[in-house]
């Protein structure tokens, strides 16, 4: 899972940036009904106040949001955008899920998922078994 | 992450340098989700910052304050929608085409994505 790590620290740091560059707008959009009151506060909810404040405070509160789950938290979406990765070859993208040898296959590399997923298989075949069908 | 060194005695096919399989996947989502959420949060800011003279006059203020929150929000949101030129409808058009691809091709499998990464390396 370390081999993944670059792809967790960049998206962390898109996180970080989109967290930088949209809080100051999102900030913006509270202080300006500050600034010019009588233009927000009269006649709510009019078309000026729904387009002209609420639009751009969802479109700057969705970015920052984001921001701050993939800066704080975003290890659901990493395990999601690896959901196809794990289990296969690094090199190659065999598929090495149940392989319990100790290289793949298909390049020769060493196999980091060796007994990892040792499950039987449907239709009876165990682990090993499906192997030798597949390499065989 | 290099490739993965071969075990001792193994024999391995040159299969060309470059990216891994991991690598190459992995690069190209997060290429997708990058460019994907910057372009949507720049289409909704393109969106929300219309010009306000031209949304509403006084009369239509007072009509649809008569009326719910969620048609006005819908009225109000025509009317920002219609005061996009042609060359901004074009161009927010384009970016939101390739911001919605972006992130439908997250949904894309690995082997699939890694084919066609590869494709035009192949004889």
């Amino acid at each position: 899972m370390n081999d993944h790590s670059w792809f967790r620290l960049l998206v962390r740091l898109f996180g970080l940036y989109l967290l930088l560059a949209y809080a100051p707008e999102l900030v913006m959009q509270f202080l300006r009904p500050l600034a010019f009151p009588e233009g927000y506060y009269t006649s709510m909810p009019t078309p000026q106040f729904i387009v002209f404040f609420v639009m751009p405070l969802v479109a700057s509160v969705l970015p920052v949001v984001f921001g701050a789950y993939l800066f704080f938290r975003g290890n659901k979406l990493i395990r999601w955008c690896m959901r196809d990765i794990i289990g296969h070859c690094p090199t190659c993208g065999y598929d090495l899920r149940g392989n319990m040898q100790a290289n793949c296959p298909e390049c020769g590399c060493e196999n980091p998922y060796r007994g990892k997923f040792a499950v039987s298989k449907p239709g009876g075949l165990s682990a090993d078994a499906s192997n030798t069908v597949s390499s065989g | 992450m290099k490739h993965a060194a071969p075990a001792e005695g193994v024999f391995v096919l040159p299969r060309g340098k470059g990216f891994s399989f991991a690598q190459r996947v992995l690069a190209v989502r997060l290429f997708a989700l990058i460019l994907g959420t910057i372009l949507l949060a720049w289409f909704f800011n393109q969106v929300a910052n219309r010009d306000p003279e031209s949304v509403a006059t006084t009369n239509e203020e007072v009509l649809y304050s008569s009326q719910g929150v969620i048609h006005t929000f819908f009225l109000a949101f025509g009317q920002s929608l219609g005061n996009l030129s042609w060359t901004d409808v074009v161009q927010l058009l384009t970016y939101l085409t390739v911001a919605l691809v972006m992130i439908f091709g997250l949904f894309m499998p690995a082997l699939k994505l890694d084919r066609l990464i590869r494709r035009k390396h192949r004889s």
